[in-house]
């Protein structure tokens, strides 16, 4: 029983950091993603990769 | 001999050296140092829906636009540009990196230019995705037409030109407005923007303004090559950016 528990709880912590993780990442794209539309007007080829380095700088 | 006669005889010899090509050619020897700057950055969106965060970083960016340099070096037969390289301070901003990469964007340049005045062909490097394109094609056709405004640009008489292009990235047709210095007779300017009866000494983008800081002459500076044996012709590189265009963005 104790084991069961055990391992449930350590499931629940390991998809809690993930999902804290993933809502990290999706705010941190969303975040880079306003910057460079506020100083491009939009997202295309030149600029994609300007949201996925601000997305790594908010990450870390 | 009266002072007129010499004076006449000295203007029979420049005449004669101009008709005989031999002045202009002087400008074909004479290499130039040109250095520009963005003078004005242009937000294209709004901050309005940005956080705290986001505002001030924009703010930062905007501000460290305004000290980015870069570098033509160029003669009448042809040129090389690039974002100037300097051995940096140590500094204690860790934002450094950011805004430099940031502040890049308002320009939007390539990564070099390297142009051959004499076959009207222009290499490029183009940094996607971040990965390096080397392209070999035509001078971009910027349809410039003169304009009769002139101002004055670091003390230099220049002229207004009004053109516009395709920018082979976003395929959207962009407006240019250049002002060139007729007194130097070379057709270089900032990037892929050449083509007038003068050096440009300032663009007007829809990103950014781009303006001439400094001018040095230097007979002994050499222009960089592109090795051009590894290149894409513009057709590849259009249907390298539709592939990817596909793939990354819509």
């Amino acid at each position: 029983m104790f084991m069961i528990l055990a391992s449930t709880n350590i499931a629940n912590a390991i998809n809690n950091k993930s999902i804290e993780s993933e809502l990290k990442k999706q705010s941190c794209f969303d975040w880079a993603r306003s910057i460079v539309i506020a100083m491009d007007g939009e997202i295309n080829l030149d600029n994609v990769s300007a949201v996925n380095y601000l997305t790594a700088v908010c990450e870390n | 001999m009266s002072v007129s006669y010499i004076r006449y005889s000295i203007l029979k010899v420049v005449l004669c050296l101009f008709s005989l090509g031999i002045v202009p050619n002087l400008y074909a020897q004479t290499t130039y140092k040109v250095t520009y700057h963005i003078s004005e950055p242009k937000l294209l969106g709004s901050k309005k829906d940005l956080d705290k965060k986001g505002k001030q970083l924009v703010e930062q960016i905007v501000d460290y636009a305004k000290n980015i340099n870069y570098i033509l070096i160029t003669n009448q037969n042809e040129s090389y540009f690039e974002q100037e390289n300097i051995l940096k301070k140590e500094s204690n901003n860790p934002l450094e990196p950011v805004l430099e990469k940031m502040a890049k964007r308002f320009a939007s340049f390539h990564k070099a230019v390297y142009a051959n005045h004499n076959e009207d062909s222009i290499i490029f490097i183009k940094n996607l995705l971040d990965q390096d394109f080397k392209v070999k094609r035509n001078y971009y056709n910027f349809n410039w037409v003169l304009k009769d405004d002139n101002k004055k640009i670091m003390g230099f008489n220049a002229k207004k030109a009004l053109g516009s292009y395709i920018n082979s990235v976003t395929n959207k047709e962009l407006k240019v407005e250049a002002w060139f210095i007729p007194s130097i007779p070379l057709q270089s300017g900032p990037d892929i923007f050449m083509g007038l009866p003068g050096l440009i000494a300032e663009i007007n983008l829809n990103k950014a303004v781009i303006t001439i800081k400094k001018i040095e002459k230097n007979t002994n500076l050499e222009i960089n090559k592109v090795d051009d044996s590894k290149v894409m012709t513009q057709k590849e590189y259009e249907v390298l950016i539709k592939d990817l265009t596909k793939k990354f963005i819509d």
